[in-house]
């Protein structure tokens, strides 16, 4: 069965983008348009990969982080930023909390993309 | 004829008194014995023994002689008398006659002295009267005295005063001669009074022409007030002074000369010049502040931008990126996607290089991490690379094999290598040799990172202000005059140190220590 991999995003550029840049992959990629939609998709099916957007209405991605969290402690997150200063003290305190995840910086190409991916589902070295 | 035998020994005069003289004396004496005594005048006793046989008809006629001898010496003795008191008599008549003499002298002696008295009593009362003028004028030569004493004690007071003064002062007569100088005047030309005195006084200064006006203003209006000149030293250094000068007269009121006052202003120019640029300084301050408040308003809001452009950007990235994917590279599109691609790239390093700075303000968020920054460097350079071939730089690298990975702050590291590689690109932009090297290496204690450029170089007053915040000799827009503050404050909360060297149109060095061993972190 094929590694899924979940985006939530609230920008609609960034999910396409996602899309694109994995389309070629043997991954499905679904995506979300906010925080509390990815914990309802979370919630009824597990991902094997996720990628989170920070800055969100609604539930932010550090809330969503803590949500995601209380469901699965194992599922690797990948948070998708341009390091937002107002969310550097949530995250920090969810780091210190002991919730996992990673960071990749904001704007990330099409190859970057499909090399985290496959760094967190393959354990591949290319990144 | 019988002789008297004369006693042959003359110092026996005395002897002759003792015996008898006359024929009885002799006839009557009887011979004495011999004695002991008379043996030893043997001789004289044998004298006597002679004198026996004297005839006496001869002795008669010698008594007779000596009779009449007698006789005559009488009357010799009678009319020696009287010659005597004729000559008595001579003397009292002329004794008397000198006495009228000396009693006529003496009255007129008399009269005289009466005449000698009184005249004496006139010389008396002169002579008081001598006195008391001698009195008077004495009094008076103390009083000359004193007043000499208090015109002289005066003349040095003068003196003293025109000595003291720190004016160089200097009397100047008609002919543009100088008459007299102070100590102050020997010491600001280096030149002795004697030296001074009968030269041409506009000798001593820079502009001897626009002295030279300055006089004759003094000659022509009376005085002349705050003529700016410059006296030059004997070793031709220069004084700014001001200069002050009247003309002074004599009693009859008839011009004497030129008395002028030079007052040292180094002291003055050097707080004017400090003023100016202090204020200069603080125009430039007011600059800055304005700019850096523009600059924090255009920080804020470039972030915001940035931030808002991340989406689309990272957007067009992918998109561009599917289409190149998807497109043979025979197609005439590829080429112009490939375009599309490297341009949203450069837009996107342009949005991060925005957000690095705008991230600056976040320092005291990150964490020391361990880091090897040969990679930052690396990141760095790639970040750059797009400028360093567009701009044709020949920019080299070398990381020494064993550089150990030091506990920074990653972002702000990053910081401080891009500032300083991104300056080194900016000297060498108007350069002819465009060679900028990067070295990281261990040294000591620390890890040290260095980038050297050929470019302008910075001018030593400079050098000092290089890390000063809002410092910068970029173009109004190019620079903030920040980087090199940000870069300082970054390597000192490392425990680090940042230094420059420089040489103007050779190139700048600047070097980075960051400690290897972990910063014990500051408790706020």
């Amino acid at each position: 069965m094929n590694k899924r991999i979940l985006v939530i995003d609230d920008d609609e550029s960034i999910r396409k983008s996602f899309i694109l840049a994995l389309e070629d992959t043997d991954y499905q990629v679904d995506i979300a348009e906010s925080g509390e939609k990815g914990i309802e998709m979370e919630h009824k099916d597990k991902y094997d990969l996720i990628f989170l957007d920070l800055k969100m209405p609604g539930l932010n991605g550090v809330e969503t982080l803590r949500e995601l969290r209380k469901m699965d402690m194992d599922v690797p997150v990948y948070i998708v930023t341009a390091f937002h200063k107002e969310f550097f003290e949530g995250l920090k305190s969810a780091g210190e909390d002991g919730l996992d995840f990673e960071v990749v910086k904001k704007p990330i190409g099409g190859d970057d993309i499909v090399l985290v991916a496959q760094s967190a589902l393959e354990g591949a070295t290319g990144y | 004829m019988k002789k008297v035998k004369v006693l042959r020994h003359s110092n026996k005069a005395s002897d002759i008194n003792k015996r008898s003289t006359t024929t009885t004396d002799v006839s009557k004496k009887i011979v004495p014995f011999r004695t002991v005594r008379n043996i030893r005048r043997g001789h004289l006793i044998g004298a006597m023994r002679d004198i026996n046989h004297i005839e006496l008809a001869s002795w008669e006629q010698d008594v007779a002689n000596t009779q009449r001898s007698v006789e005559q010496q009488t009357l010799t003795g009678n009319n020696r008398f009287y010659n005597a008191l004729d000559r008595a008599q001579t003397l009292l008549s002329q004794v008397q006659k000198r006495e009228q003499e000396l009693q006529a002298m003496n009255e007129e002696m008399e009269a005289t002295n009466e005449e000698l008295q009184a005249t004496n009593e006139e010389m008396e009362a002169t002579n008081e009267e001598m006195e008391a003028t001698n009195e008077e004028m004495e009094a008076t030569n103390e009083e000359i005295q004193a007043t000499g004493e208090e015109l002289r004690a005066a003349g040095v007071y003068a003196r003293s005063l025109i000595e003291a003064n720190l004016d160089a002062l200097v009397t100047i007569d008609t002919d543009g001669k100088i008459a007299d100088v102070n100590s102050a005047t020997e010491s600001i030309t280096g030149r002795t009074r004697e030296a001074l005195i009968g030269t041409d006084f506009s000798d001593y200064f820079t502009d001897p022409e626009k002295a030279e006006a300055g006089y004759q203003q003094a000659f022509r209006e009376g005085f002349v007030q705050d003529h700016p000149l410059e006296l030059r030293h004997k070793d031709e250094h220069a004084t700014p002074v001001l200069y002050n000068a009247s003309v002074f007269r004599d009693e009859a009121g008839k011009i004497q000369g030129v008395f002028a006052a030079a007052r040292d202003v180094t002291q003055q120019k050097k707080t004017e010049e400090k003023l100016q640029n202090l204020l200069n300084q603080l125009k430039g301050s007011q600059a800055q502040l304005m700019q850096a408040g523009k600059m924090g308003a255009m920080g804020t809001m470039t972030a915001g931008i940035a931030h808002e452009l991340n989406n689309p950007m990272m957007g067009i990235l992918n998109f561009v990126q599917y289409c190149l994917k998807h497109t043979s590279e025979d197609d005439r599109r590829y080429t112009v996607l490939q375009d599309a691609e490297s341009e949203t790239k450069r837009c996107s390093e342009i949005v991060q290089n925005l957000l690095t700075f705008s991230r600056m303000e976040q320092e005291g968020e990150e964490e020391y991490r361990k880091v090897d920054c040969t990679i930052i460097l690396d990141r760095v350079l790639q970040l750059l690379s797009y400028r360093i071939v567009k701009e044709n730089v020949l920019l080299t690298k070398h990381t020494a094999k064993g550089t150990p990975i030091i506990w920074i702050k990653e972002n702000n590291i990053q910081q401080v290598f891009f500032n300083l590689i991104n300056n080194a690109m900016d000297s060498v932009n108007t350069s002819e040799k465009k060679e900028i090297h990067v070295d990281i290496r261990p040294e000591g204690k620390f890890v040290q990172m260095t980038t050297a450029d050929t470019g302008c170089g910075i001018p030593p007053e400079n050098l000092e202000k290089i890390f000063d915040p809002f410092f910068t000799t970029k173009p109004v827009g190019k620079g903030t005059g920040l980087g090199l503050s940000i870069c300082h404050s970054i390597v000192e909360s490392h425990g680090g140190g940042i230094t420059c060297e420089s040489e103007p149109g050779n190139g700048t060095k600047i070097t980075v220590l960051l400690p290897i061993e972990k910063r014990q972190e500051k408790t706020k």
